[in-house]
């Protein structure tokens, strides 16, 4: 085996999923057609839920419509919704840090569906808040909606090395938020908060010219630092950051020249640091199925919507 | 000092252990439980049959504390019962700190909750395994104690799914396979051609939960024969143990009861609400496994090749014994292969000639035996014991079955083997 890895839905309401009934689990052999055990243990036998199921999959994730509460275009290509969810306390599971969704307008073909991480959530109000970047003809549809939206999810893998943001706590931890992929740092950083770590950012407004993550990070009480990633000086800036705040842990949300830049910057300070990456894969399904974010490593093939690992260890 | 790292801490763990410190190297025990003795922990049959000469000849050879212990912890001896004789029963809810402490104070180092997943190979030696929270365990010369049965998966797919047996992989993680993982395909025990592993062969039922008179005899005599009632009959029981030596006709007709701290039913398995229909059982429930109405673990799901030094075919410093070993069924011969194993790898960390056991010895001839069997086309579907069945049938025929403790002691001194696994190699090094 050539990387370690486990499946970000094992173990969860949608497992055990259609890989399953595929002879295609990520985690068990018997389900990948093999006579015996060799699991990837996460703490329960994926085939006895299988059989106690059945032999059938769990109910996989449906989609639904979601009420757009308020929709803010913010610069001439960045788009804020507010959706409220009409299951109740249902927003609950979507506060996880790297969690997304597949959304569309609720007259468009499924092949619309734009995955998005969601930026924040609201208990209370039962609501989820997305920021799209419009780019394409999926996204230039979505803006073009007022009132619903289709949602499927959630989904859980947006963010590699998810573990070391559940588990850091009383830690010096780093931020990088870099255009849209700001989006992904508000729940990060709540997660953080919460574990009581120190929180520093640095936000590149980039391509959606506008500083999503501000305000979300200043409630937090971060100290918040504006840089460019095309700046020569980012990468002395990054390094400097880390040494003299003696960083333990970082996020970096945005690109993968962002990622690389973060990683090497981490790399020279020799001191060990936990890291976690926004995925950058390009999902188009979500359940492992397409192939879209597959990528090879060595002679193994990996769908990178499934599989949760470290971002270093896919070779990106 | 050569450093052994045994991997998984039941009975052949506990004999490698034992035999590799004896030997003067310095011994790490990797057990993914919280306790030793694996399934020793509800088992308790010693010395029945050719077993007794199995455990007399480990302690001529030099490492039979083990045994002794077993003795040591004994509810009662010179038990017979149905195709079984001369029994020795230990108190299963006793015996696991006595060998805890018992090692501990040879100095050997036990990790509990310590489960390797994984092995970190420079060529065809293995270097370090890894635990499953990455941790990675340095070491010499590796041997292999993991045992055959679980995960869960192979429980369900061969048996009846998961029982809950001591071995609570739900809780702890399951086996894994750390020959695998070093390259070596499994072998695995068939039924039929597409039926593998087979199933323990008894369950325990808690003592306190029986009938008084019921209890009363089982504390005296050790063992009570009760006959079953013609429609809970269910001979097809039998085809599906692992004990081929207790799948005889009485086994089938009777419950047959055994006092090891827990009143051992032999059997897989039982329904509770039929059992409950029997005079002194109206109370009965189960300790081993929880689930005891339903099923047992499968077995014999993971064998590594070996050859007849122990050392796991294809790996440089890998051996094994016990169940991962090959089809051999019983904590007499999970310790007997077991010590053999460990002191081989000693051997092979000094670069020394691999010891093996001479066939005139009963342990000797089983571990050739084994594997000359499990070469033939049939041979992944027979299990061996000195208690019983087609092995102790063998050993009556070759004069292997010995139970004068004196004779077999004057054996392994003509064999000039007495006390071999005694002797510190370490310290003798180039003497």
């Amino acid at each position: 085996m050539s990387i370690s890895y486990q499946c970000i839905d094992a173990l969860s309401p949608y497992c055990p999923c259609y890989l399953a009934e595929n002879q295609s689990c990520i985690i068990c052999s018997i389900l990948r057609g093999k006579d015996t055990c060799d699991c990837i243990w996460q703490g329960s036998c994926i085939y006895q839920e299988y059989i106690w199921n059945g032999k059938r999959k769990k109910e996989p994730r449906k989609v639904i419509e979601a009420k757009i509460k308020e929709k803010k275009k913010v610069t001439k290509n960045l788009l804020v919704y507010k959706v409220s969810l009409s299951l109740p306390l249902s927003s609950i599971d979507y506060s996880q840090p790297g969690t997304y969704v597949f959304l569309r307008s609720a007259n468009s073909q499924y092949y619309f569906e734009v995955p998005l991480c969601v930026m924040d959530v609201d208990e209370d109000e039962n609501t989820l808040t997305f920021a799209v970047q419009i780019i394409g003809p999926k996204t230039k549809n979505l803006a073009q909606e007022d009132n619903t939206l289709l949602l499927r999810g959630p989904y859980y893998n947006g963010i590699f090395g998810l573990k070391h943001i559940k588990s850091t706590k009383n830690k010096k931890c780093l931020l990088i938020g870099g255009g849209i992929g700001q989006a992904s740092l508000v729940l990060v950083a709540k997660a953080l908060h919460r574990g009581g770590n120190d929180i520093t950012a640095l936000l590149d407004p980039g391509a959606i010219n506008y500083n999503l993550a501000m305000d979300y990070l200043n409630s937090l009480n971060a100290e918040v630092r504006i840089f460019n990633r095309y700046d020569s000086l980012f990468e002395s800036l990054l390094q400097q950051v880390i040494e003299d705040k003696g960083i333990e842990m970082v996020y970096s949300g945005g690109s993968d020249l962002q990622h690389n830049l973060v990683k090497s910057a981490v790399m020279r300070s020799r001191r060990k640091i936990a890291l976690s990456f926004s995925n950058n894969a390009k999902l188009c399904c979500g359940e492992g199925i397409c192939g879209s974010c597959e990528v090879s490593i060595g002679v193994e093939k990996f769908k990178l919507c499934k599989i949760q690992t470290e971002y270093q260890m896919l070779g990106r | 000092m050569p450093k052994v790292v045994v991997i998984g801490g039941g009975w052949a763990g506990c004999g490698a252990a034992l035999a590799a410190k004896k030997a003067g190297a310095e011994v790490l025990i990797l057990e993914k439980t919280d306790m030793l003795l694996g399934c020793g922990l509800v088992g308790g049959i010693m010395r029945n049959n050719g077993r007794f000469t199995a455990a007399e000849e480990a302690i001529a050879l030099g490492a039979g504390e083990l045994f002794e212990i077993a003795d040591a912890t004994a509810r009662h001896r010179n038990v017979n019962f149905p195709g079984h004789f001369h029994a020795t029963l230990y108190d299963v809810t006793r015996i696991e700190p006595r060998v805890r402490n018992f090692l501990l104070k040879l100095g050997i180092e036990i990790r509990f909750q310590s489960r390797a997943v994984d092995v970190k190979m420079k060529g065809k030696r293995i270097t370090s395994v890894v635990l499953a929270d990455g941790e990675e365990i340095e070491g010499d010369v590796f041997v292999e104690t993991t045992g055959s049965s679980g995960p869960i998966g192979n429980c369900i797919k061969y048996g009846n799914g998961c029982c809950m047996c001591v071995q609570r992989c739900p809780a702890f993680g399951p086996r894994v396979s750390i020959s695998k993982k070093a390259g070596v395909e499994d072998l695995v025990a068939k039924r039929t051609p597409e039926l593998y592993g087979a199933m323990s062969g008894s369950c325990k039922l808690n003592k306190d939960s029986l009938g008084d008179d019921l209890r009363r005899e089982l504390d005296e005599k050790g063992v009570v024969v009760v006959e079953l009632p013609e429609e809970y009959i269910r001979k097809e029981k039998l085809s599906m143990k692992v004990c081929q030596q207790y799948a005889l006709e009485e086994y089938a007709k009777s419950i047959v009861l055994l006092d090891t701290g827990h009143a051992k039913l032999m059997t897989p398995f039982f329904s509770l609400d039929e059992l409950r229909k029997i005079r002194g059982f109206e109370s009965a429930r189960f300790e081993d496994p929880y689930a005891g109405s339903k099923g047992n673990s499968i077995r014999y799901m993971s064998m590594a090749p070996r050859d007849d030094f122990m050392k796991v075919e294809g790996v440089e410093n890998l051996f094994c014994a016990g169940e991962k070993s090959g089809p051999i069924v019983g904590h007499t011969e999970a310790i007997c292969t077991g010590i053999l194993a460990g002191h081989n790898a000693v051997r092979k960390a000094l670069n020394m000639k691999l010891l093996k056991l001479p066939r005139e010895l009963a342990i000797g001839d089983m571990i050739a035996f084994v594997n000359e069997e499990l070469k033939k086309p049939d041979g992944l579907y027979k299990r061996y014991t000195f208690a019983g069945a087609l092995y102790f049938d063998r050993m009556k025929k070759l004069g292997l079955y010995l139970t004068e403790r004196e004779a077999i002691r004057e054996k392994v001194k003509q064999l000039k083997l007495s006390g071999i696994f005694n002797e510190n190699l370490v310290m003798n090094e180039g003497k």
